[in-house]
């Protein structure tokens, strides 16, 4: 068991410190789809299309963007994505977590 | 987390993002796997070159089920051509660099925890328990 709960610190610690700090390394790029539904078009200073003809022409503002965490910053705080990320980590521990808490193999009642 | 929490990514095209990646994608990762297991029992390098290919396949694959959906009931504003062409040729590179993050974690896996790895069931001695569990 001793072995176990320090494979998980260790795991932890490595996803905040990837989370917290690596992600300021991180590509502002468009990914794959994202540069593909930008070929077309002429891009503007925020990287979104302003004119041509492309398929993100067609998107629209994302429903949640007013979020707390909208794009991964705190309250939209420039430099916070080391604790957005810190944040992603611990939510998708406690969401992933728990959903396999819920799946655990358990004797038979 | 990513399209609720974060805004990346819309809410409405979550439906077909878990279709392509954790469905088509992992689907067909697992069947390349499987179909090429015999390559991956024979040596190491058989299993880092079948962890690689499942994963190229499984993104160039899941790029290409998206390229579908778009020919179906695209928004338009590009070519089907253009996309498919772009699509394609972005995500052998990007499944590329997965295949060699994917063939370096299998095969870190694979030297501490064999028994962990689903392909290898069988084949290796069961590991021995070193200390209480």
């Amino acid at each position: 068991v001793r072995t176990r709960a320090r494979f998980h610190l260790a795991f932890l610690i490595v996803a905040l410190a990837v989370a917290g700090g690596l992600s300021y390394l991180a590509s502002s790029s468009p990914d794959g789809l994202d540069s593909v539904t930008l070929a077309g078009c002429e891009l503007g200073e925020d990287g979104g299309p302003v004119g041509g003809e492309c398929i993100a022409q067609n998107a629209r503002e994302h429903g949640l963007a007013g979020s707390p965490l909208a794009d991964y910053a705190v309250g939209g705080a420039e430099g916070s994505v080391g604790l957005a990320g810190v944040l992603g980590v611990v939510v998708t521990l406690v969401v992933a977590g728990g959903l396999f808490w819920l799946l655990r193999s358990r004797p038979r009642p | 987390v990513q399209a609720v929490l974060f805004a990346d990514g819309g809410l409405t095209a979550l439906g077909t993002n878990i279709v392509n990646m954790a469905f088509v994608g992992v689907f067909v990762g697992y069947a390349v796997a499987v179909a090429l297991r015999r390559f991956a029992v024979r040596s190491r390098a058989g299993l880092l070159g079948v962890a690689f290919t499942a994963a190229l396949l499984n993104t160039v694959v899941a790029a290409l089920s998206f390229v579908l959906q778009y020919a179906i009931g695209g928004a338009g504003g590009a070519s089907l051509g253009t996309v498919f062409v772009l699509m394609l040729g972005l995500h052998v590179l990007i499944g590329t660099g997965e295949g060699v993050i994917t063939a370096a974690t299998v095969g870190a896996v694979a030297s501490a925890r064999p028994d962990l790895v689903h392909l290898l069931r069988g084949t290796a001695p069961a590991p021995t328990v070193r200390g209480a569990a």
